[in-house]
Order: C-alpha cells, then structure tokens, then sequence
C-alpha cells in the first residue's frame, strides 16, 4: 500500500519532468546531444533503476558518445536507435535497441550486470527496458527564489515529491521550522520529529555526482531557542545518569537577540546571567538517501539528515553524494548555538531564514558528506558507532585529499598525522557522526 | 644512583630534620601513615597542646587526647561528636608508632568504596600507624635546573624519585625523544622513557597534583614521524587499499625561528609543505593505583601517553595522587601533532622543559583535568572511545559542578551549549578523548 503510494509520488514527479522537458521535433539529428539515460532491471523499481549521464553524437547513421561510464557503439535507421555499452577493455556489456518518439526515447534490452565481488565469472545478462529524457537546459543567467514553505516533511526518502526545481547556480531564499507548535503558514507530514524544508530537485543532478549546496545566509528568526537539560546516556557514564538529580521545572528556553547575536538563558540560582554567542547553524540537511530507504527526520546517513555539525553555519559549503535524480535537497532543525555531539539532545532549537545556492559536480561521488568553511576541509563519518565514525570520517578525507592534490598514500598520511582534527558532532541520535578534517592554510603550501 | 639524588636527598634530611631534639613534643603537622590489609592509607594531622590535653584533626575527623611521657592517646571524632578510633603510640624523635582500632570510614579504600577485609562498616578494626612530620617548603621557591641520567620505560610507584620537590619548585630539565635519544643525539633508554619521577614532597593520595607547563621548546633541529595510518583511524578497507611509498621517510627539519617544521627530503608535492611548530609532552604522568606497573606507551587515570597536543607550553595538568609524593614522569615530547596521533607519531623530537608543582590537598577526581588559557579540560582514558567520551564528560561535569556550585540541570544546559570535545590518542594500549568548556563562558557565571 505504502510502496503504491510512493510509486505513484513518484511518477508524478516523472510527469513534472517531462512536462518541463521541451519537446523536440523527432528527426535524426536531434539524438546528438546530452539525455538522462535510465536503465530498470528485472527487480527495479523507479527509485532503484540507474540513472546516468548521456551523451549521443550522430554521424550519419552511426551513433557514438558515453553512457555514465560505459562508451557507446549504436546505430540510427529512421527512428530506431540501436546502442551497445562499452566497458573500459572494448567489451560489450549491453545492447539496447528502441524506438525514439516525441523527444524520447525508450526500448529494451539486455545489460550484464557487475560481478559479484570476489566471483570469477561474469553474471547471465538481465532484462532490462531503458529510455532516454531530454536533460533539461540551465537558464542563460541563474535565478533566485522565494520561497515559503507550504508543508514540511519528516521522511527522508526518494518518494518525497519536490518542492520546488532549481537549477546548477540557482540560489533560494527560505525558511525553516523548529518542529515544535503550529506555524501558520504550513503543514508538517511524515514520521520524523525534525521536519525539513523542500526537497528541491536541482536539475542536471544524478547518482554518481556531488551535490554542492553554499549556505548564503543563515539566521535564527525568532526569539525563542528552546534546550533540554537532562544528559544523553551516551554522553555521560551510567555512575552519573544515575546519581544525577534534575529539576523537572527547569526553564531552558534561551532567549535569542538576533540583533546582538546573543543568547541568554532563565537565571537560575547557579546560571543566574549566562549569556552566548549565539552561532546559527543547520542540525539538518539532507539528499534523498539511496534506493528505496527511507529515515526519520532525527536520522542521519551517508545521506547526510540529521548531522548536527555546528560549523554546518552560514559560509559553509557541503558536498553530497546524490542518489537519486534531482539530489532532492531538503534542510531544517536550525540551532540558535550548540556544543559538540548535541549532549543534552537539543541545541537551541529555534527556525530560521536561510539563503543558499546549489551546484553539480558531474561524475565525482564520495561515500559520505563532505564539506568546507573558511578554514577547513572537512569529512563527515555516519555509522552505527563512534569508532566506525572516526574510520570513515577519516579514509574518506584520505580519499578526498588523494584525489584533490594528487598525494600518495604515504604523503596523506603524513599530513593527516601532523594537522588532522576531529570534532565529536552527534552522540544522541540513531547514528554516530564524527568529522575529521584538515586546515586549509596548510593544504595550500602543496603542490597540486 | 645518581650524585644529584644523593645531594638532593641530603638537602631535604637537612630540610625536614632541622628542629631541635629536646623534650619530645608531639606539637606540629604530621603524615600519618595506616597499615591496612591492601596498601597503606594516608591522613594528615594536625596537633596542638592546650590546656594539658592534645586537640587538633586527623585527615577529616577532629582529635582529642592526651600527651604523658612520650605516649599519646587520640581519640577520632566524627561530625555530631561520633567516635570513630581510639589509637595510642609513643613518640621517638621525629616520629610516632602505634596502634589502636579505627572506623571504616576513616579509611579512603573503604569510603571510595573497597571491602578491605576486616574494614567493614560495623565498626573500628585494629591498626597500626605511623607518625612522620610533615614536610616544610622552603621559604621562598627554588630553581632547580636537573639533568636526567635515568629515563623509566614503566609506569610503577616502584620506581625511585630522581628528585624531591616542594610546591612551587621550578625545575628547568629536558627530555629525550619517544626513542630514548636526546638533543645531543645521545641514546638513552626508548619506549616512550620518561625523566623523573619527581617526589613532591606534601602530596599524598586523596589530592591533586598540579603541574604547570612553564615552557616547553624544541631543543633540535630534527624530528622523526611515522607516514602509515594506524588501523584504529581508518576503514579496513582503506588500509588494505593503501600504497605506501617508502621514500616518504618521515624524516623532518625544525624551524625554531620560523615557527615550523618541514619535510628533510620532501616528495615533489611536499616541496613547500610546512607544519606550524606546536610542542606538547606526549606523555606525563603520576605513577598509577597500587601496584599497577604500565609500560611508557601505555596511559590512564594517571596520565602517561596520553598525547594531547594541547598538552603545550602554558598549559596546567592537574593529576590524582596515588602515592605519597606523586612521583611526576615526563616524555615523548612531539613539535606537531594532529588529533588522534593517527600515523602512531608525532613529530617526535626531545624538548627543554620547565615546570613548577603546587599540590591541592584533598581534591581528588578520578582522572587527569588540564587547563590552558581557553579551555578547562577533563580527560577520559578509557579501553573504547565511546566509555572516554562519557567519562571525560562526567569528569568535566563533576568538575564544574563543584567549582562553580550548579545543579545538575544547570550543567547539561551549559554544556549542551558550549562543550567541545577532542579525540587526543586512538593508536596506543587505551582511547583518550577530552571534554572541554571555554573559560570565557565560565567566567560569566562564578
């Protein structure tokens, strides 16, 4: 029942797509050029088919380009397209033929798929039926949005529809909700506590890309930045959960000047004039996470969700890895201020005006979020524990770094040895998550 | 034996034996020290003559008793006028022995919550004790400038002081690097070896040692680090992927008067790589619990390896005493070093350290705190990075509480705005991680 739904979601967004997709005039020439190609096994569904990046050029009646990785050998007569898929050896892992109609195009086929890891032989070829979508042109200048958010979602999943579609160099201008109250503008949905804004389908961005979101602007946009006080058991040893005595009527409502950039709590008899800089960041930000999994909104991935860095603020740059077309971006669970590994399970937990722009990086992907202030360079480790958090944070910065300047694994190492830093970022949520990451000051004495 | 611990040793007998022998007078501060069926305990005390009787305190109890031909009787009395021993010894000299019984809550292994046998709480247990007088710090603070001889590859309350200090002694020393070998390229003993230890004289178990880091400087020009990721800081995938080269050597050049170290022999994309020069003490220690002996890589909840790079010049350790005396150990001095310590190394170099000690009597918290001019700082060594999260979390929180008198609440508000934490050591025998609250905030609220 749940699967209809999403699928019929889904194909919604589909037809949204194809609505805005200008049609071509059908004729030879106009298979050169680039297409979204889309390829469903026997098991798929949409959210689980692979989507890649093509490019056709049409000599006469040969057909040549790329299709994601993989080189393409075809054939053009009238309307039927004939395409084999070339891996990196010359070998044929596909043949697809099909007919194009409409600005379309679309067929069957058979396709190879990867080898089981560690097995020596190839697999039997699978059926599949593939098509082809007009990839959408970007806007001669970029453009800005407004806008208000109608509801706010608390899935993480493919089949959250979009809210909005923007393009590579777009920039919006928004809000988020802190989750808690009625905001009289909008509606929440879906399962998870910390509600998100969006998604916003950026065009132009499929599986196997990064996608990069600047935050502009972020500023916490009301007086209220609500906290608990009652330690995490994960912050804390069990000797102290227990022998700690709460108040129940402890006010931990921080009043924020959004003017002054300040907080100040309640007085209390210990805290009678507590008084922070106030330090606005993004608890949440998120891509659809892969295939057909779907998380709370208190949860967080390789997707990113719930990551609860407080340098996730305004001037940062984060790098997503995108699963599904469209990334589907959505951000909320604004902090007005909060220390490392959010040890109470709240910051200030306070909504937000937030500006950001997105960008496309084609064809480069890492395992896990990413991403970069002023100062550093930074990785991101999702797991099921701090340890394992600390490892991926880390390999995946060793791989970035490797990649970016072109440094052995001895001379990463050395370099993480001697600058790396790791901050603790969350502690309380169904995931661990751990950056490591690196100044930028000394990444600029390398040579490239 | 050094020729050092021989003057130094007769410089403190002159120190402390310096009174005049007349008619024995049990007047004075003195160490009391308890034979217990574990290790012995510790007490200060404090008597005085009046009136014909003796009064004064003996660790936290008040004292009552008599002085007649060189034989006292001391009766312990506990809040509310409970009585908690009655102990007799007879004075000789500058000391007392005896013997007598003693309630269990006199003793720290029972009040911290061991079952010493024979200790219950039921009642006094029979006893016997010594009476030392207590050290008396020279008028004014010295300067000493100690040369090590001895370096200690463990651990161990067993090993003998190098040197007794007072409180706010300053002592001008170096150490050799994590290897053994110091700034003249003399090898000395390697394994993390440590100078020291330094006896304080006053420090008894149950206080805090403190130990300010007056100034730490490289005193070479050369340093050695590892370049392979250790498996505690990376996926197994990536170990089994990586590559290494081994004509990346490790080898660097320090820079003093630039503030940086570089690569000796940099590979092509290194060629103006540079690493901003931070010196910090790999290891610094008090000798551990009991008999526990832990080898130079190893640390705890007396310090030791623990690798923290702000472990710099201006920062102060604060450790709990487990031994008279402390017995202060330092070593395995880095120029740089990232978080985690993940290639293994720093950049290991030998160091000019001075330091002076101050001793907080009855502080006692369960591992090592660290202060710098931003940040108190708890540290939670423990066997998963997970357990050091907590611990060095709650440290830090008991800290806080008790210094800047909040509630429970009050300390998971502040925290949960303002906490930081730092992964210092992922690579040796035990996980540290370090828990932090800027000082700027805390100076709002006392």
């Amino acid at each position: 029942m749940r699967m209809d739904r999403r699928l019929q979601k889904f194909l919604n967004v589909l037809a949204l797509m194809a609505a805005i997709v200008l049609p071509r005039n059908s004729g030879a020439a106009d298979l050169s050029g680039e297409w979204i190609g889309q390829i469903t096994g026997p098991f798929d569904t949409p959210f689980t088919a692979q989507y890649s990046h093509v490019v056709l050029n049409v000599t006469g009646s040969k057909i040549s380009g790329k299709w994601g990785q993989y080189a393409i050998a075809g054939s053009l007569a009238s309307d039927d397209v004939t395409i084999e898929l070339l891996d990196g050896s010359g070998k044929t892992i596909g043949t697809l033929t099909g007919t194009m109609k409409a600005g379309a195009v679309s067929g069957s086929g058979t396709v190879i798929p990867s080898r089981r890891m560690g097995s020596t032989v190839d697999p039997l070829p699978n059926d599949v039926t593939w098509n082809l979508m007009s990839s959408m042109p970007a806007p001669a200048t970029p453009k800005t949005y407004d806008y208000d958010p109608k509801y706010f979602y608390g899935t993480y999943s493919a089949a959250e529809p979009p809210a909005l579609h923007i393009f590579a160099g777009d920039t919006v201008r928004t809000r988020t909700y802190d989750g808690q109250g009625p905001d009289a503008h909008a509606i929440r949905h879906g399962t998870g506590g910390d509600v998100n804004t969006g998604p916003f389908y950026v065009e132009g961005a499929l599986p196997g890309d990064t996608l990069v979101v600047h935050i502009v602007k972020l500023r916490a946009n009301k007086l209220l930045g609500r906290q608990g006080s009652r330690f995490n058991q994960h912050a804390v040893t069990q000797a102290y959960a227990l022998s700690a005595k709460y108040d129940p009527n402890f006010n931990g409502n921080w009043q924020q000047d959004i003017e002054k950039n300040v907080a100040t709590l309640p007085p209390s008899p210990g805290l009678p004039h507590l008084t922070i800089s106030m330090k606005t960041m993004l608890g949440c930000i998120s891509v659809a996470p892969p295939g057909e999994e779907q998380y709370a909104g208190t949860d967080l991935g390789v997707f990113g969700g719930n990551l609860d860095y407080n340098d996730n603020v305004e001037g940062t740059t984060l790098y997503f890895p995108v699963f599904h077309p469209g990334a589907l971006l959505g951000i909320g669970d604004a902090h007005g201020a909060m220390g490392d590994g959010e040890v109470v399970g709240t910051g200030l937990e306070t909504s937000a005006d937030v500006t950001f722009t997105v960008n496309v990086i084609r064809g480069y992907a890492t395992p896990q979020v990413r991403a970069e202030t002023k100062d550093y360079l930074i990785s991101f480790g999702v797991s099921g524990s701090v340890p394992d958090s600390i490892q991926l944070a880390t390999a995946q910065l060793a791989d970035w770094l490797k990649h970016d300047y072109n440094l052995n694994d001895s001379e990463v190492a050395l370099l993480l040895g001697d600058v790396m830093k790791y901050d603790i970022t969350e502690l309380v949520d169904p995931h661990f998550d751990v950056v490591a990451k690196v100044p930028k000051s000394v990444l600029a004495t390398l040579n490239k | 034996m050094s020729r050092h611990r021989i003057t130094l040793s007769l410089l403190v007998a002159i120190t402390t034996t310096s009174r005049i022998c007349a008619a024995a007078d049990p007047s004075g501060n003195w160490i009391a020290t308890i034979a217990t069926p574990r290790a012995p305990e510790y007490a200060r005390v404090s008597l005085k003559m009046e009136k014909g009787n003796l009064i004064g305190s003996w660790g936290m109890f008040k004292v009552t008793g008599t002085f007649r031909a060189d034989t006292l009787q001391l009766r312990l009395i506990q809040d509310a006028d409970q009585p908690c021993g009655i102990l007799e010894g007879t004075i000789s000299g500058e000391s007392v022995t005896g013997k007598g019984s003693i309630c269990a809550s006199a003793l720290r292994s029972v009040a911290m919550g061991g079952m010493a046998r024979g200790f219950g709480d039921g009642g006094g247990a029979p006893i016997e004790f010594t009476l030392t007088r207590a050290p008396i710090s020279p008028s004014s603070p010295r300067d000493i400038h100690f040369d090590p001889t001895d370096f200690v590859g463990y651990y161990s309350a067993a090993n003998k002081p190098a040197l007794h200090l007072f409180p706010r002694d300053v002592v001008h020393t170096w150490t050799a690097d994590a290897g053994g070998v110091d700034a003249k390229g003399v090898q000395h003993r390697g394994g993390d070896s440590n100078i020291g230890p330094f006896y304080v004289e006053g420090a008894l178990p149950g206080d805090t040692l403190v130990v300010h880091l007056l100034k730490l400087r490289t005193n070479r020009s050369t340093a050695r680090q590892g370049s392979r990721l250790n498996a505690h800081a990376v996926t197994a995938a990536y170990l089994l992927n990586a590559k290494y080269d081994n004509s990346v050597d490790g080898q660097w050049t320090i820079l003093p008067e630039k503030g940086i170290a570089v690569p000796t022999h940099p590979s092509e994309h290194m060629k103006n790589y540079s690493v901003p020069l931070k010196p910090m003490l790999g290891c610094i220690s008090v000798a551990p619990q009991g008999d526990q002996q832990y080898r130079g890589s190893d640390l705890g909840p007396f310090g030791g390896n623990m690798d923290y790079n702000d472990n710099a010049e201006g920062t102060t350790l604060y450790f709990p005493v487990f031994h008279p005396g402390a017995l202060l150990g330092m070593g395995d001095g880095h120029a740089a070093m990232g978080d985690g310590e993940v290639v293994g190394s720093g950049l290991e170099t030998s160091m000019d350290v001075d330091f002076s000690v101050e001793v907080l009597p009855g502080v006692a918290t369960a591992q090592v705190r660290a202060e710098t001019s931003d940040y108190l700082i708890a540290f939670g060594v423990t066997g998963s990075v997970p357990e050091s999260i907590q611990v060095a979390t709650s440290e830090l929180a008991k800290w806080i509480k008790k210094d800047y008198k909040l509630s429970d609440s009050e300390v998971a508000v502040l925290f949960a705005a303002t906490l930081k934490y730092d992964i210092t050591e992922l690579v040796d025998a035990r996980y540290n991680v370090a828990a932090k609250i800027p000082k700027t905030v805390l100076s709002m609220i006392k």
